[in-house]
């Protein structure tokens, strides 16, 4: 039995169009419009609180726009909400686990909330945790583990209905360099099966390897849209994102007494 | 240093005030609920000013009081722990100088203040009987007494988050709180006496008794002085001084397990190779998301400390109450079977406060509403129907009256009709429960909240089930009609609570994800 095989749809993957979202008056995302092609390596770039988390959540259907539409694999979210769901894998960020489960635990209740059975489940997990290197931790409970495997654990929830879409939110940070490369090669892979990625960083030498795709998001803005090429335009992607972005440089003045 | 305390609170309850609308009515309501208190109490307090009753009212009042301030925080409201210990791990700061802010930072609420006014009631009535001097010492008697109160209520719960948190004190700690529980039954005898009987010599005779222990000894010290008992007055405040000491001390001593942050819930046993969620008694149901959320709502109400203390510190309660009762009143129990069945409802109040943002899993996949509520009520109700059933026949058997399914049948209908309001409660006024090592831990304003959210559903079921207590219908019948008003009540509140977690799911989650 197949859960979301990974025909390309003609469609694009993911498109939002003019998300709004403000809190106590402030806006977090001021009027976005994206547009995600299927089987792009997609990197949302931005500052600390330039609002990815908050669209990337608009897009899964995890926080209800003020305004805008999200539309996945030609699905609007918030009107078809369970259909979109189906088709979609989602690591969000900051958020805890249902942490005191084991791995395997964790893995076996993902499986039965996506409605596939138990030999399916069981089959995927052992899949995912042995290629994740988690099979050492699998009565570990969650809460144990730490914050790179709690990391792959999350993004083995994700993938573990084989979605058509990713939507992960910051998936290496914490994580050490060996599990980083293997979240790479396992990403890279599913991408060219067909699937389609949409990650937030800011760590611009994995957008670099990484993405086909990038935006660059800042004050709830998209500062800039394209392809890498496109968006380095010949040059170094860290100076470009501080340029557009508007960060100072230290002139080496500051902080004397330090 | 203390000074940085007091501002720090003041900031955080101003905060309180900001932010969505029903918050800021909450807080509003929270005020309100403190001045009733300390205006009613107040009146009731300034009665000791009259002759005769007057002892009885400012001694078995005042320990009232106290013996609220150290039970409720266990029960039903938890402590405000605006400061939390833990935050303050990484400070170079002596662990006095730490203890002594948090004091202060306590008594900086409105439970703290209110009851301050409400106790200014004997100081009007030590000044009626006594002028000015006995007035004095009883506003010493108020200070020391509340501050007994606050010292009691954040020892008891500090000690018993850290007992409760680790595996081999668990036990010693279940023990404490059937000790706690069973210490309301004579309290609540004193009342049913004064009730029934109005017996005034018993009641000075009690007053007396209870005058000698810390609860009592601070309130009587304002009539002391009025009749001139210097003596005794000295002693009390001795005797108080010296239980706030001791309690301060305990207080220090469990600080730096608080300190330390959540511990684990411990190591869990190998997992079978299926996963091993579904426990082998489950394994019957059909595959899905009902067996799932069912499955990993029972795991969890054993494994999160917080859940687990609120659970278990309900069910003691639930099952001393009536017993206690059953083995020292006689006459008919089924009243307090009522209570019972309703408290142990009530733990449905905050369902997904529990879960905090770790909810957004299901949220993702769009689990449908009722599925998703019934599959809690369903885990709950596998957890405690079984003491509930068993306390209420071993209770009703211990009536003699031969009407033993009757009292199963009002316990489960209060049952019923308090978990159906209370998963409704659940998703209306969900909250969010704070990331404290501190089971019983609460964020400003949500204290109050949560009484109110365990109140209502009491209430209800009270007016539910209390015809079954009173028609003199047949037992069986009496079982039956039980079962269909709960059964009822319970498949409105998930249907309604269902609809609504359809509808507003990502606000659900919003609510109930704690704010760093």
């Amino acid at each position: 039995m197949a859960y979301g095989s990974l025909v390309t749809p003609p469609d694009p993957a993911l498109v939002l169009q003019g998300l709004v979202k403000r809190f106590d008056g402030v806006y977090a995302v001021a009027g976005l419009d994206l547009e995600v092609p299927t089987g792009s390596f997609y990197g949302l770039l931005g500052p600390n609180g330039a609002g990815k988390t908050t669209t990337l959540n608009m897009a899964v259907g995890l926080l209800r726009p003020d305004h805008g539409r999200a539309i996945v694999l030609g699905r609007d979210v918030w009107r078809d909400p369970i259909e979109v769901k189906r088709s979609l894998g989602t690591l969000p960020d900051g958020v805890r686990l249902f942490d005191r489960l084991t791995g395997a635990e964790l893995l076996e209740y993902t499986g039965l909330l996506r409605g596939m059975d138990r030999a399916t489940i069981a089959d995927r997990s052992r899949d995912l945790l042995d290629v994740l290197d988690l099979t050492g931790a699998t009565s570990t409970l969650v809460v144990d583990y730490s914050a790179g495997m709690k990391k792959k654990i999350g993004l083995a929830c994700a993938l573990l209905h084989a979605p058509r879409l990713l939507v992960l939110d910051e998936p290496f940070e914490a994580v050490d360099p060996v599990s980083a490369a293997l979240i790479r090669d396992i990403l890279q892979r599913y991408v060219g099966g067909g699937g389609t990625v949409i990650f937030s960083s800011h760590v611009m030498a994995v957008v670099e390897r990484l993405c086909t795709h990038v935006a660059v998001l800042a004050q709830g803005q998209l500062k800039v849209v394209g392809t890498l090429d496109e968006v380095r335009g010949g040059r170094d992607l860290e100076d470009v994102f501080v340029e557009l972005v508007g960060g100072r440089t230290a002139t080496g003045s500051e902080l004397a007494w330090l | 240093m203390t000074r940085v305390f007091v501002r720090l609170k003041l900031r955080l309850l101003r905060n309180s005030f900001r932010g969505a609308g029903w918050r800021k009515v909450l807080a509003v309501l929270g005020i309100l609920g403190g001045l009733w208190f300390a205006l009613f109490g107040g009146m009731l307090f300034s009665l000791s000013g009259v002759r005769g009753q007057g002892y009885s009212v400012a001694v078995l009042g005042g320990a009232g009081v106290a013996l609220s301030w150290i039970t409720l925080p266990v029960l039903a409201f938890g402590v405000d722990e605006t400061l939390d210990p833990s935050r303050f791990a990484l400070l170079p700061m002596r662990r006095s100088t730490l203890l002594k802010g948090l004091l202060v930072a306590a008594l900086l609420g409105i439970p703290a203040v209110s009851t301050l006014v409400a106790t200014q009631g004997l100081v009007l009535g030590a000044a009626i009987r006594g002028g000015a001097a006995a007035a004095a010492v009883a506003f010493l008697g108020t200070v020391l007494g509340l501050l007994l109160c606050v010292a009691a209520s954040r020892a008891t719960t500090s000690a018993l988050a850290t007992a409760l948190r680790s595996r081999r004190s668990r036990d010693a700690a279940m023990l404490l709180l059937a000790l706690l529980a069973a210490g309301l039954g004579p309290l609540q005898l004193a009342g049913i006496s004064v009730a029934q009987a109005l017996g005034a010599d018993r009641l000075l005779a009690a007053a007396r008794v209870v005058a000698w222990t810390p609860l009592g000894a601070p309130y009587a010290i304002g009539l002391d002085a009025a009749a001139g008992r210097w003596v005794q007055v000295a002693l009390r405040v001795l005797l108080t001084a010296a239980t706030i000491a001791v309690l301060l001390r305990w207080w220090g001593a469990t600080l730096p397990a608080a300190m330390l942050g959540t511990a684990s819930a411990g190591r869990a046993r190998p997992a079978s190779a299926a996963g091993g969620l579904v426990p082998p008694p489950l394994r019957g149901l059909p595959s899905g998301q009902f067996t799932g959320i069912l499955a990993r709502e029972l795991k969890y109400w054993w494994r999160d400390p917080r859940r687990r203390s609120g659970l278990v510190s309900l069910l003691i309660v639930a099952i001393v109450l009536p017993l206690v009762y059953g083995f020292g009143v006689g006459g008919r129990m089924t009243g307090i079977l009522l209570v019972s069945g309703a408290m142990v409802g009530t733990v449905l109040a905050n369902l997904f406060g529990f879960d905090g943002s770790a909810y957004t899993a299901n949220v993702l996949v769009g689990v449908p509403g009722r599925v998703e509520v019934s599959a809690r009520v369903g885990a709950i109700s596998v957890v405690v129907l079984p003491p509930v059933a068993a306390t209420a026949v071993v209770t009703g058997s211990l009536n003699g009256d031969g009407r033993t399914l009757a009292s199963l049948g009002v316990a489960l209908c209060a049952y019923g009709v308090s978990a159906g309001l209370s998963v409704i409660i659940s998703v209306v006024v969900p909250y969010a429960l704070p990331d404290s090592s501190n089971p019983f831990a609460m964020n400003a304003g949500t204290g109050g909240l949560r009484g109110f959210a365990s109140f209502g559903p009491l209430l209800a079921a009270a007016a539910l089930a209390a015809p079954l207590v009173v028609l003199p219908l047949p037992s069986p019948v009496t079982l039956v009609v039980g079962l269909v008003v709960g059964g009822a009540i319970v498949t409105a509140g998930i249907l309604i609570a269902g609809g609504r977690v359809d509808e507003r799911a990502p606000e659900l989650l919003q609510a109930v994800t704690a704010r760093r």
